[in-house]
């Protein structure tokens, strides 16, 4: 196990994951008997290995509490995975563990004694459960107020499918009755951004309140804004532009186009609007904030705020004949462009290969294909409404989708962090922040 | 105090005397007549401010009667001044009077213009950019003619300026059809159009390489790295001739083959002659305009005009760095029958390779989709002609033999991917080109291989390079998904038939789904920005509106890591 490559080990267990939960989520305990095929149990289980939340049976009406409980424990360990995985790469940028990391030698798992890991990992651990549990005693007053049934479990279940960014409900039309609950939208919309910006993000936002250090690092300055911007006019185009919240009154309105661009750049799933009765513009939005998606040290996926904002700087920079790429003054080494680049170049292509196999397999209208492909890739979960007609074809590229969204943007991360076989330029490695 | 009146003055003639220029090319048409008035006034304002200039040069000189006699041609704005102020109604005589004088006038005042162009001290980039748009403007103008249009239709000013732009950015997207609604004048003018800015795209494209060759002006050599490399030693002056005579000659030869297949068609030789000529010149710039109503499709079984077409289509598409390779390899076979053989360039044998790699995928995707489908009712080996044709076309000419809104979705993804991706950069085509994916393919490979340098055809890429790749992949995402949006909006039809009427723009190709005549205003203008922006492509874009000059650092930014993916 030490000795093995780390992308072989995350690829592997995330595969593991997905066979056991798949074959838990098939096994009649977990449901009523016959409603569930052993590929829709294994669709489940990577869309909830995943943190995608993409779903072909009903989560609430087909599974029991056994069935939930196990695709609630398969978030939370894809989700609590993901985000270790994601914020120590990012510490490992940020040049935080640096000294440390020449102790430790070429791989992280060859850690000795986990001294540090350890804590960190107990610490990520930590602010997950507390996020979570505060998440779900606010939903649990909010769901008993709504009069739903079993609100307790309900918001326990939320709370930890909101902060993973799974998007994985027990109502089957998502949030939509709940469109108009104020607290509902807030609570999730708190707890899917937190997710989505993850635990160093929080950490670091966190200090800065409590005046502990005066500085933000640079990833965390980049990650806060892009992502702030992006929402911001991603919200403003969705309010102007979808035709079917405008009969709403405009509180509502800003309610509803808030949650629904929340839910794609977060990379969360639910949805309070009915997605397949959205216009082509506000789809392809969608589509564009799926792909753009999350930030590296959270649950969320997608192609990543950061990736896309190097990409920005990479552009900027062209056009005004630099050869370095700045962001807030400061140059990124020129190996970050190219795996920017390369992990642009491989979700594109995947994307498009994906939609591709759908066009040819399915017989929906284009633009759903594309939408349930870009969710899948992006472990979304928002779908137009064809995932439970998809061919079992459909299913399996979906699920190979799903599964690759969540593993390029980590080995691609990894690819950086892992020390090449070249000696890297020494000077540039350990720069203060 | 009165030269810097004068001073003052002379800065806004120069635009003054552009915008004169056009309105007097407008006159005559519908939109101007509609308001007599306006046009009135402003033609007497402008003329007014001519007037002043030339009073307070004679004031200012001192001279008295001597400068009026070396400077009588000025003497010429007092006649429609006199005109238009003396004569209330618009007889026909005081009118031509009128604008004759002012278009001599306007001629004499042009060197303003000249002095306004060194004055500012364009960019190529923004040179390109504004020759190009003021082509667009003067076909505009002559599209807006009476003349231009056939009896019982209406070119409206949006749909002119469509045409004008389709035609100079080699698109090919109509919103009128070229056949029936423009007169012989018209169809001429778009020709004249393609053909210029056919010309313009490949002589700048290929003059830029040159000048950054020649190193001309560090300052400015990010402005000219766009293109690629020249080796040869060829003179500007020389290259742009070259340009011009190969077009001319391929051009030439499509046509008189073309005419001789087409000549049984029609009636008489002169009417064929004309057709081949404007198909020709129209496949060799990659417009895809068509002269024909249903474009190519009646032809889609005809072998030797596939074959022509199709020829002409990837001669010009292919970019003139491979067609001086193939002239340098064979002046050099002629002069020595021994001795080392000419070496083709990178640039050359990228695209050959990749050239003939995605038509071959192309046909077979093509084929492979549709052969239960669309092609079902033919045999096999015109279903391949129709296939292999619509792979050649549609990476960046536009012309179809089939019904493009009839095709499968799959296959309407794989032909936007082809019409995204474009053809060779030096030629007529469109879209990101084959160098682009070619270098980000090499960046990944490297990346596997852990090596450091990135590497093709076994040369190393410097880094500029490959930031610009970057850069065109990700400003050409951004515009294409950005106005892909904006046109989902305005339009609210199909998703597929909006995306692919973006890409067809963007990428200057010319298909569509059946969209472009249905278009709205601002979906009509959203195409025409995107065909322009497309044309130039985000390179030239970004270094035209580029408003800082580039120093040299005096100093270097700390380099810090930023975590990706």
């Amino acid at each position: 196990m030490e000795k093995m490559h780390p992308v072989r080990f995350v690829a592997l267990g995330y595969l593991f994951y997905m066979l056991v939960g798949g074959l838990l989520l098939w096994t009649p305990l977990t449901h009523s008997a016959g409603s569930v095929s052993l590929l829709d149990a294994l669709f489940t289980s990577t869309s909830a290995v995943s943190t995608t939340g993409l779903v072909t049976v009903s989560t609430g009406n087909d599974y029991n509490l056994f069935g939930q409980i196990i695709i609630l424990a398969l978030i939370q360990i894809g989700g609590i995975g993901y985000m270790t995985f994601g914020s120590f790469i990012v510490l490992s940028h940020s040049g935080k563990l640096s000294d440390r990391r020449q102790q430790i030698g070429s791989s992280i798992f060859s850690m000795p004694s986990g001294f540090q890991l350890d804590t960190f990992i107990k610490h990520v651990i930590a602010f997950t459960l507390i996020t979570e549990t505060l998440g779900a005693l606010a939903l649990f007053f909010t769901f008993v107020r709504a009069g739903l049934p079993h609100p307790a479990w309900s918001a326990v279940f939320h709370s930890i499918s909101a902060f993973c960014t799974a998007g994985f409900g027990l109502y089957d039309n998502s949030f939509e009755s709940l469109r108009d609950n104020t607290a509902c939208n807030v609570i999730l919309s708190v707890l899917s951004y937190m997710g989505a910006i993850g635990f160093i993000v929080s950490l670091d936002v966190w200090h800065r309140i409590i005046r502990k250090s005066s500085a933000i690092t640079l990833t965390t300055k980049v990650i806060l804004t892009t992502t702030a911007w992006i929402s911001i006019a991603a919200m403003v185009f969705f309010f102007f532009g979808e035709p079917s919240i405008q009969p709403l009154p405009l509180n509502k309105r800003i309610m509803a186009a808030v949650f629904q661009v929340m839910t794609s750049i977060t990379t969360v799933g639910f949805n309070t609007l009915p997605i397949g009765g959205l216009s082509p513009a506000s789809l392809f939005l969608i589509i564009l904030l799926m792909v753009i998606g999350a930030s590296p040290s959270g649950t969320g996926g997608g192609l990543k705020t950061t990736t896309f904002t190097a990409l920005l700087g990479v552009v900027k920079s062209v056009i005004a004949g630099r050869l370095e790429v700045l962001f807030w003054g400061r140059a990124i080494p020129i190996e970050r462009i190219r795996v920017a680049m390369a992990s642009l170049v491989f979700y594109v292509m995947s994307l498009i290969t994906g939609c591709y196999l759908l066009a040819l397999t399915e017989n929906s209208p284009f633009e759903g294909l594309l939408f349930e492909a870009a969710s899948a890739l992006g472990t979304v979960g928002l779908s137009t409404g064809i995932t439970a007609a998809l061919t079992s074809v459909g299913k399996m590229i979906i699920i190979v989708l799903m599964y690759l969204g969540r593993l390029g943007p980590l080995v691609f991360g990894m690819a950086l962090f892992l020390p090449s076989k070249k000696k890297t330029h020494k000077a540039m490695e350990d720069l203060a922040i | 105090m009165l030269k810097r009146l004068i001073n003052g003055l002379n800065y806004l003639i120069g635009p003054l005397a552009i915008l004169g220029f056009f309105l007097l090319l407008f006159e005559q048409t519908d939109l101007m007549r509609a308001h007599p008035i306006l046009v009135r006034q402003i033609n007497l304002s402008i003329l007014g401010l001519f007037a002043l200039d030339i009073i307070l040069s004679w004031l200012a000189s001192r001279e008295g009667l001597r400068y009026l006699k070396t400077h009588w041609i000025d003497l010429i704005v007092f006649v429609p001044l006199i005109l238009f102020i003396g004569v209330r109604g618009s007889r026909e005589g005081s009118v031509l009077l009128s604008q004759t004088a002012i278009l001599v006038m306007l001629l004499a005042r042009m060197q303003h213009v000249h002095k306004l162009i060194t004055l500012l001290r364009f960019k190529p980039a923004q040179l390109m950019l504004m020759s190009f748009a003021s082509v667009i403007g003067f076909g505009t103008a002559l599209l807006m003619q009476p003349a231009a249009t056939a009896a019982g239709n209406h070119t409206d000013l949006a749909g002119a300026i469509f045409t004008a732009t389709s035609a100079t950015c080699v698109t090919g997207l109509i919103v009128y059809d070229t056949a029936t609604h423009f007169t012989l004048f018209g169809q001429t003018v778009i020709l004249a159009l393609i053909q210029v800015g056919g010309l313009g795209i490949m002589t700048f494209s290929m003059s830029l390489a040159l000048l950054m060759r020649r190193g001309v002006s560090m300052k400015n050599q990010s402005i000219m790295q766009d293109v690629l490399y020249q080796d040869t030693m060829m003179s500007m002056h020389r290259l742009v001739k070259f340009i011009i005579i190969m077009t001319f000659l391929l051009e030439a030869a499509g046509a008189t083959a073309l005419f001789f297949s087409w000549r049984q068609h029609f009636d008489n030789d002169l009417q064929a002659a004309w057709v081949s000529v404007f198909h020709s010149v129209s496949a060799f710039c990659n417009a895809g305009f068509s002269i024909f109503s249903s474009n190519l499709v009646w032809f889609k079984h005809d072998l030797p005009v596939n074959a022509i077409i199709g020829g002409l289509v990837v001669l010009g598409g292919i970019g003139f760095v491979v067609i001086g390779d193939f002239y340098e390899a064979f002046k050099n076979k002629l002069k020595r029958r021994r001795g080392p053989k000419y070496k083709f360039r990178i640039q050359s044998r990228l695209a050959l390779n990749l050239t003939g790699v995605l038509i071959l995928a192309g046909t077979g995707l093509f084929y492979w989709i549709e052969q239960h489908r669309l092609l079902a009712d033919m045999p096999t080996d015109r279903a391949l002609l129709v296939s292999l044709f619509q792979s050649i076309t549609t990476r960046t000419a536009g012309f179809n033999t089939c019904d493009i809104g009839a095709l499968q979705p799959a296959t309407l993804f794989i032909l936007i991917l082809f019409m995204f991706v474009g053809g060779c950069p030096g030629g007529t085509a469109g879209g990101i080109k084959l160098t682009t994916p070619a270098v980000l393919w090499a960046v990944i490979r490297a990346g596997f291989n852990r090596r450091e340098e990135v590497e093709l055809y076994r040369r190393t890429i410097p880094v500029e390079v490959i930031q610009k790749a970057v850069m065109v992949l990700c400003s050409s995402l951004l515009f294409v998904c950005g106005a892909t949006v904006l046109l989902a909006v305005f339009e609210q039809k199909e998703f597929m038939a909006v995306l692919f009427e973006t890409v067809s723009a963007f990428g200057t190709v010319g298909l569509s789904t059946g969209l472009t005549p249905e278009l709205s205003l601002p979906g009509r203008i959203l195409i025409i920005l995107l065909m322009f922006i497309g044309r130039l492509g985000p390179l030239t874009i970004g270094f035209a509106f580029m408003l800082r000059r580039i120093r040299p650092g005096k100093y270097r930014y700390a380099e810090e890591r930023i975590m990706i993916g």
